[in-house]
């Protein structure tokens, strides 16, 4: 039987006030009806509306619905039938889907059914007129964003020279944001973005002429290799294009083949840099001992998705971007071949200094990596001279990247005894995504 | 130099004035030779390019070669003991809420009184926010130390702040002495809390062997323990103490001696104020007759010197007569119930015959600090009645079922809706009882009179206190503006103690099924 806990819950909040009004909801006698079956809770309460709101969770994807006019997702009522749920699961008393339920159950089913249909449509013949001319569109687009960015590249390698020429101690702030400008309208986002982090450096203190030219030496590979880029293997072709900006469809990754495993939550973490919050997910695949992370993206109130808590499971075939080391993969689509799901994830977790050669390893086939997976065995916290770090059992350390308070409360998870840790390591220093208990079954 | 350090410098500076070429060890070297061909730096477009390539290469290099740095540090010895059980789920979310709600705030101290009664320990996540609340109040720390468990604790002796705010739980209380010799300030002060009512001449031993060496503050704060048991045995000690080099340390043992109707102290400041204060019955015959007495009050010209040594000061603070501040001083030492004996006159006499004095500002001010140091039922409710029905600290010393006694005569005997005012200085949890009891007055109070600051107090005193039994009642009773269909302050303050009393029901019950 699937249970919740209130973390759990509270992890599933868009933010934190609708956290607040969920949790106003959560107590049972609020609630004018509540059960439960097969996987899926639901329950009515009184609004401010006429009719009391209908609210209802399918707990496997998990998937929240509610007839209250709230944008948000899931909205206040559907949290606070989760925190009934987490706390008081004796209270979900009924067994007898009310009728707004099964049709909500239903629509969901056609959904998938349309779904489907209209991913079998995809693979119907076209007649080859149809498709040339599709392809011949494709190209012309192809080759006039092609000579945009080939522009934005050149001028960029020139503005790139003169810097180097004339000394990083010279430069400004202001051609640093004129050039990322210059990028975005080039079409080539990934390398404004890749500008303005190198700005940013700047005012990071610490070692931040080294981080710099670090960055810049990082930034010349990628316009040396676009230009070459037909003479390199398919797999770093896609690293290429992936980190000046051009991104692949949905359609068209879903398009490659992909691996289909039982996959665990091993990490979670949610940034919010006001405009827009990402949300990252690390999968394990206990089979294929493969990483998998799911990127989602949400604008202020758009709902963002959801995945099981960590530890939770999903099964099915995900399907990684194309890049000499395969991270960033789409969500797993179930399949009808269940895998046995034999393995587990505490395979995954490996002494610090295997993380360090896997990465290594994984820095010699694609110089441009960003976050890449740490999962460390039998790690114990410790705060050493103002930093947090993870101690391995051969005394290997690693530093945290950490607020005080998160490192107290990691502190007090661990006690003192080895704790296996899964985070994102930026070369640098370590963000953690996910700890668990050495003992447990995993 | 090195080939990172030639490059940083190279990279700072600007190619323009490079005049080396970077080189690196055998492993890099064959691959800069390709950028840096014959060896030297080119001098066309291409010497930008080349000093990038070989940055981009060194760097890779070094960044793919790196090795997780050795911890050199020592490790805090793992925690041993098991643990006790963690509150249930549901109590976990009241907690959250509790931390992150103002107005459940101040539920959280007798919720954690009630987890650590239950021997429950709250989860490691909320170690942090509950020591930040242990920060800020004192009367709070015993709770927290209760309920964080032994992980809690473990986890605050690695953190220097927090350390320091841990307090005795039931199990290391034990007399373990080393704690006396070896634990914080507030475990220190406890620890003689704790052994002063059963073997008080020890506790006093204890403290007089260290009190050389102590600083003036926590000199203060140890000798608190001795109002508990106190006795003529502490007589000799304290007199001594009257000589300390501290005021407060001073102030605090003449307040002690002044409890000890026998102690040398208390006869010297009865005396002082036999000859300053008198009874009278007025002149004339009419007043003869009628029994109308006056206090009437004769107060020295010059201050002694030897007073000071009891704790009355010369110079009064701004605002005061000098005469008046010696008085008030000696007042301040005497329980009032001891002046009532000598005079035979009730508590209602004396405050009325006060009231009516010159000095009456004089009295009050010098009873109210009596009181407040030598607690008297009698008193505190003749107080209630003729002084300030909503004197908090008096209250907090009634225990709650004489509390509730007082306020509902009070109550009762005044329908005055002033009087609900003073609702909110009974601090503990209210019966079921007194909580119907108050709850039509507090009803008819929010639906007849504008909403005022007062009334959102008292109602919000209300929610927090009352019987959580009466959330019911009070769903009734207001039916009407909880239901209004516009959104004014009064339906929200409603539904907020309705929600209040709620959580509080259900705080209970996740608590008791533990």
């Amino acid at each position: 039987m699937t249970t919740w806990t209130t973390a759990q819950v509270a992890a599933l909040s868009p933010d934190a006030a609708s956290l607040k009004a969920g949790e106003k909801l959560s107590q049972p006698h609020q609630w004018q009806t509540l059960g439960q079956a097969d996987g899926v809770l639901w329950g009515e309460i009184k609004g401010s509306g006429k009719n009391p709101y209908q609210t209802a969770i399918a707990l496997a994807e998990p998937a929240f619905k509610c007839s209250c006019p709230s944008r948000k997702f899931p909205c206040k009522h559907g949290l606070g039938l989760a925190l009934v749920f987490a706390a008081h699961p004796d209270k979900l008393t009924g067994n007898e889907p009310p009728v707004w339920l099964q049709e909500w159950l239903e629509k969901r089913g056609q959904r998938a059914q349309k779904q489907a249909d209209k991913a079998a449509a995809k693979d119907e013949p076209v007649d080859e007129a149809t498709l040339q001319k599709r392809a011949a569109a494709q190209q012309k687009r192809n080759a006039a964003r092609e000579d945009k960015v080939n522009a934005g590249i050149t001028e960029l390698q020139r503005w790139l020279s003169d810097l180097i020429r004339q000394g990083l101690a010279n430069s400004d702030d202001n051609q640093w944001q004129r050039m990322a400008a210059r990028m975005v309208d080039a079409q080539a986002p990934g390398l404004a973005r890749s500008l303005q982090n190198a700005a940013s450096l700047r005012y990071q203190g610490g070692a931040w002429q080294e981080k710099l030219l670090a960055e810049l030496a990082r930034l010349h590979l990628l316009l040396e290799a676009w230009q070459r880029r037909d003479k390199l293997p398919a797999d770093v072709q896609a690293d290429v294009l992936a980190h000046i900006g051009f991104n692949l469809s949905k359609d068209d990754v879903l398009a490659l083949d992909g691996i289909t495993d039982h996959w665990q939550v091993v990490g979670q973490r949610q940034e919010d840099d006001g405009q827009m919050r990402t949300q990252r997910t690390w999968l394990y695949g206990v089979e294929s001992q493969r990483y998998a992370l799911l990127l989602d993206f949400a604008v202020q109130n758009q709902p963002m998705a959801l995945y099981p808590g960590l530890g939770g499971n999903l099964e099915g075939k995900a399907i990684y971007y194309p890049a000499a080391i395969p991270l960033r993969a789409l969500p797993p689509i179930p399949s009808d071949s269940p895998t046995r799901g034999e393995g587990s994830k505490a395979a995954a977790f490996i002494p610090l200094a295997a993380n360090f050669a896997a990465y290594g390893t994984a820095l010699g086939k694609c110089p441009w990596l960003g976050y890449f997976p740490f999962a460390i065995a039998n790690a114990i916290p410790a705060r050493h001279d103002q930093q947090w770090l993870l101690v391995d059992a051969e005394q290997h350390a690693v530093p945290l990247r950490i607020s005080d308070e998160q490192g107290w409360i990691l502190l007090a998870e661990s006690g003192g005894h080895p704790l296996h840790v899964f985070g994102e390591w930026d070369g640098n220093t370590l963000q953690v995504c996910g700890t668990f208990q050495t003992n447990e079954a995993a | 130099m090195p080939l990172q350090q030639t490059l940083l410098k190279i990279a700072l500076l600007g190619t323009e004035r490079q005049t080396q070429v970077p080189l690196g060890n055998t492993a890099l070297q064959p691959y800069l030779a390709q950028l840096y061909p014959q060896g030297q730096v080119p001098t066309d477009s291409s010497r930008e390019s080349a000093f990038l390539g070989a940055a981009a290469l060194a760097l890779q290099y070094r960044a793919a070669g790196n090795l997780p740095a050795v911890f050199t540090g020592t490790l805090a010895s793992p925690d041993v003991k098991p643990d006790f059980p963690l509150i249930p789920p549901a109590a976990e979310m009241h907690l959250r809420r509790m931390l992150a709600d103002s107005h459940l705030h101040p539920l959280l101290h007798g919720w954690l009184e009630r987890v650590a009664a239950k021997s429950l320990r709250v989860p490691t996540t909320f170690i942090p926010a509950l020591m930040e609340q242990a920060q800020q109040s004192r009367a709070i720390r015993p709770a927290i130390s209760a309920v964080i468990g032994q992980r809690g604790h473990w986890l605050c002796n690695q953190h220097p702040d927090w350390q320091r705010l841990l307090t005795l739980t039931l199990e290391t209380a034990d007399h373990d002495v080393s704690i006396w010799e070896e634990g914080n300030p507030a475990q220190r002060a406890e620890y003689l809390r704790q052994l002063r009512p059963h073997q008080p001449a020890e506790a006093r031993e204890l403290l007089q062997a260290v009190w050389k060496q102590e600083a003036a503050p926590v000199r203060q704060e140890l000798l608190q323990a001795l109002q508990t048991n106190l006795g003529m045995a502490d007589e000799a000690w304290l007199e001594t103490c009257l000589d300390d080099r501290s005021k407060g340390v001073r102030q605090l043992a003449a307040e002690l001696l002044g409890a000890l109707p026998d102690s040398a102290f208390s006869q010297r400041m009865q005396t002082r104020l036999v000859h300053w204060l008198a009874i009278q019955t007025k002149t004339g015959l009419l007043n003869k007759l009628g029994g109308k007495k006056t206090l009437q009050v004769n107060l020295p010209e010059t201050w002694d010197k030897s007073w000071l040594r009891d704790g009355i000061e010369e110079k009064p603070p701004q605002g005061k007569g000098a005469k008046a501040w010696w008085l008030e001083q000696a007042l301040s030492f005497v329980p009032p119930v001891r002046l009532a004996q000598r005079w035979q006159a009730t508590p209602d006499t004396l405050l009325l015959l006060s009231c009516r004095s010159d000095w009456s500002t004089t009295f009050r001010a010098g009873w109210e600090q009596a009181l407040h140091r030598y607690p008297n039922t009698d008193w505190s409710t003749a107080w209630f009645t003729h002084i300030n029905p909503g004197d908090n600290v008096l209250w907090q010393q009634l225990s709650p079922p004489l509390a509730e006694q007082t306020a509902s005569a009070l109550l009762s005997r005044d329908d005055s809706p002033q009087l609900l005012n003073l609702l909110p200085s009974l601090q503990h949890p209210w019966s079921t009882t007194f909580s119907r009891q108050v709850l039509p007055a507090v009803a008819k109070q929010v639906q007849t009179t504008l909403l005022s600051y007062a009334t959102h107090t008292v109602v919000r005193h209300f929610a927090i206190h009352a019987a959580p039994v009466c959330a019911e009642e009070f769903a009734t009773l207001l039916h009407e503006p909880l239901q209004a269909d516009q959104s004014n302050g009064i339906k929200r303050l409603l539904t907020e103690t309705l929600f209040t009393l709620r959580f509080r029901a259900d705080m209970l019950t996740a608590l008791e099924n533990a």
